[in-house]
């Protein structure tokens, strides 16, 4: 038979009494702090999942807040293509009306003022900014492109700093990149500048033949100009795309984290309360047992 | 029988009730000391005395003459004592570990917003910001900076703290090898007592020995030890071999440290920073494989040394990574032109000085750095000036910085074919599974020692209701006794005042 000494019952009382104070602190703690560990050793696989989980949600954050910029960059973008392309419209009018046979020379000049205005105009468009950011000047984002000279010479038109045709790109994903700006090159402003020029110098000069060419030559430019704008457009919609992709996956990663660290609060609290019985139990029996001996019935 | 021999006999009685009753007190006085053994009285009948007779000298039988003390016993289970050792050094070097080990833990203290990740994470991250604000102020190239000073103070620091541990965990050493000399002493002294008294062989130094078998525990706690007792009940410890304690005399444990050069896993030599420990006894070089002390050496030789190894490689990737992409780079500054010979591709200005997480820092240099000049980061691929403004015209396209960006993703050789964050996260998710495992070890350890020391609780454990039991025994024992020697009286007193 084996002894049962006094020094036993009260180590072994004590020590799963203390075990079970152990666990009440634990849940303790993960209920106050909605975490269900606080050191990596606590649950190693996990607690390396959750960091790998926030960091993929920390940087899908700056993948969206890339895409965004990009979006709004291509907004401002596509806004001064349309100006330019109903400008060209506006241009394709007068050039029509221009090659009327029926116009004296004093209607063309009247015409020569709006086509100047509108070249101005054009000029202005493509000297857009996004913030402080010239939008078609390539990599030369702090340096305007073109300036307002009279010159049917397309590189006249390049202003002091000279143009680039560099891409700008941004980051969408680990690898993914997106070219967010159109250079002025692409668009083909300094053609189009020179070419209104020469617009503007046969309406001064009543030189119908050229009147009569100029209507093709707008149309060319203006459909140059809707190709680029398609391609604005297409990329939007990817960037559009990418942004809902992100915002859906920051949902799902939001709840892959929320489970992979987050307390189960219903199950914890009943954890805590099959604990707390315990815990009393054991208080209670220990009561009983450590306190008679037989000292306690001798006299 | 003589006619006094009754109360000769009542004496004997009286004496071996009070003596038994002394060491059940004796019992119930070291009911609580964890160290002591109960101790029980052999009670054993007195040499008979043979009656004479005139026919049969040897007489109808012998006739009783009480009883005494023979010895006095300690009850005590010398294979569960060898168990206990053995499981303590298990429990001694996992508990060991399990603390150190949490010690690191704290020091990466990577769930906080502090951590290496986290840390690594903002320096990518700003570096997308200035991806996107080429042209504003400095001010997202100043939070580049700040975030990079953020992550190399915090190598820096993590490579000083694990230094200082690791020194921690010599003077620790240092203080278990004291502590196992000193128990080696006062384990020899207690022999020697010991022999002095149990030289005499009724006798037994039972309440010495309670005192040495604790000693001899807490240096199994410490180190590997076997443990013989000779016919004195002498105790003679061997470390592996190597005796500690013989006899009276114990033989010092010394330790020497030996300095060594030591490889990196990327090949770097460490000239003499990394020292070892090296125990020897009386000139003979001494193992130790278990215990508190070879926990500590575990932890300080090689997980310490290996984690500062990995942490340098993070930092000498990091450098020389960031550093390639950066050198190629030209910043808002760096223009072409007479005097400025750029090298191709670049200005071949580093962002990162230093070799290693020990010295990791972001290039202070007081012309060509980065601190305090955030126009110097090159993040732009090209240079011109045409409008002789004295800033760099291309700033709008910062493809050096998206590639600084992007070498977050980056699998790289050095660092086994993974990127900066899976890197670390594999360092620490290493440290947290060593960690679990040295608990679950220490646990086990744990369960086995409580059970085995129930064990010895149930042979050598103080029950009060036993003793009470026992006490209620022997002072019923004890009045019998001197009712006997009552009954003799009168009887003696009918005989002498009787008979007149």
């Amino acid at each position: 038979m084996s002894r049962i000494t006094n020094n036993m019952i009260i180590s072994s009382f004590l020590s799963n009494f203390t075990r079970s104070q152990k666990n009440l602190n634990k849940y303790m703690e993960q209920l106050t702090t909605g975490e269900r560990f606080s050191r990596i050793s606590d649950e190693p696989i996990n607690a390396v999942k959750a960091m790998k989980l926030e960091t993929m949600l920390k940087f899908n954050d700056k993948y969206v807040e890339n895409a965004e910029e990009g979006i709004n960059w291509l907004n401002v973008t596509d806004k001064a293509l349309d100006d330019v392309v109903k400008t060209l419209r506006k241009l394709r009018d007068s050039a029509v009306k221009a090659a009327n046979g029926t116009m004296t020379p004093d209607d063309r000049l009247k015409i020569k003022q709006e086509v100047d205005q509108l070249k101005e105009h054009l000029i202005d468009v493509a000297n857009s900014r996004y913030g402080n950011a010239y939008i078609f000047n390539g990599a030369k984002t702090r340096i305007q492109p073109y300036k307002n000279v009279d010159s049917t010479d397309p590189s006249a038109y390049v202003g002091e700093g000279g143009l680039s045709n560099e891409k700008l790109l941004r980051e969408l994903g680990a690898g993914i990149t997106i070219e967010v700006n159109v250079t002025g090159a692409e668009i083909g402003f300094g053609q189009i500048f020179a070419d209104l020029q020469g617009f503007s110098n046969a309406l001064e000069n009543n030189d119908t033949d050229t009147l009569e060419t100029m209507m093709g030559t707008i149309d060319k430019h203006i459909e140059s100009v809707l190709g680029a704008r398609a391609q604005v457009g297409s990329r939007q919609t990817r960037l559009e795309l990418t942004v809902d992709r992100f915002t859906s996956q920051e949902i799902a990663y939001a709840d892959i984290l929320n489970k992979t660290k987050g307390t189960d609060i219903a199950e914890t609290i009943m954890k805590l309360k099959n604990e707390e019985n315990v815990y009393r139990i054991a208080l209670a029996t220990g009561a009983r047992i450590i306190q008679p001996t037989l000292m306690d019935f001798l006299r | 029988m003589s006619t006094f021999g009754g109360i000769e006999l009542g004496k004997r009685a009286l004496q071996t009730q009070q003596k038994s009753l002394n060491i059940t007190g004796h019992n119930i006085a070291n009911a609580n000391n964890e160290k002591y053994s109960r101790q029980r009285a052999v009670q054993s009948a007195t040499d008979p005395y043979t009656l004479a007779s005139l026919y049969n000298p040897a007489g109808a039988g012998q006739v009783g003459t009480g009883v005494y003390i023979k010895s006095i016993m300690r009850m005590r289970d010398q294979f569960i004592d060898t168990r206990i050792r053995y499981e303590n050094q298990g429990y001694g070097e996992w508990s060991v570990r399990k603390e150190n080990l949490r010690q690191i833990e704290s020091i990466y203290n990577e769930l906080d917003n502090g951590g290496v990740k986290n840390n690594l994470d903002r320096f990518f991250q700003s570096f997308h910001d200035l991806v996107r604000d080429a042209e504003s102020s400095n001010s997202v190239r100043e939070s580049v900076i700040q975030n990079a000073i953020t992550l190399t103070t915090q190598l820096n620091h993590i490579d000083r703290s694990l230094m200082e541990f690791r020194d921690h965990l010599g003077s620790e050493i240092e203080y278990k090898v004291a502590e196992v000399n000193d128990l080696a002493k006062r384990i020899a002294a207690l022999n020697k007592q010991i022999k002095i008294i149990e030289s005499d062989p009724t006798k037994k130094a039972n309440d010495l020995a309670d005192e040495r078998d604790a000693l001899i525990d807490e240096l199994a706690k410490i180190v590997d030890i076997q443990v013989r007792f000779d016919s004195y009940n002498q105790a003679n410890i061997s470390l592996n071999g190597l005796g500690i304690v013989n006899g009276i005399t114990a033989n010092e444990l010394e330790y020497s440290l030996i300095a060594e050069d030591r490889t990196s896993i990327d090949g770097v030599l460490y000239e003499n920073v990394f020292d070892k420990y090296v125990f020897s006894v009386n000139g003979n070089q001494a193992r130790i494989d278990s215990g508190e002390i070879y926990g500590l050496i575990a932890v300080r030789e090689d997980i310490v040394d290996q984690k500062m190894n990995k942490l340098d490689l993070l930092a000498r990737t990091l450098i020389e990574e960031v550093n390639a992409v950066h050198r190629r780079g030209y910043g808002k500054k760096d223009l072409p032109g007479p005097g400025n010979d750029y090298e191709e591709g670049g200005v071949s200005r580093n962002f990162f000085l230093g070799t290693d997480a020990s010295n990791i820092k972001v290039n202070d240099d007081p012309v060509n750095g980065i601190i305090g000049r955030p126009e110097n980061i090159a993040a732009a691929p090209r240079t011109e000036d045409i409008n002789n403004d004295g800033e760099n015209d291309l700033i709008g396209d910062q493809s050096i910085a998206l590639e600084i960006a992007q070498l977050r993703d980056k699998s790289i050789a050095a660092l086994g074919s993974t990127s900066f964050n899976d890197f670390w996260q594999t360092q620490v998710s290493e440290l947290g599974i060593e960690i679990s495992r040295a608990e679950a070890m220490e646990s086990n350890q744990n369960i086995l020692l409580e059970s085995l020391k129930d064990k010895r609780q149930e042979v050598s454990g103080v029950n009060l209701d036993e003793e009470m039991t026992e006490m209620i025994k022997f002072q019923h024992g004890y009045s019998a006794a001197a009712r006997v020697i009552t009954v003799i009286d009168q009887m003696l007193d009918t005989l002498i005042n009787g008979t007149r």
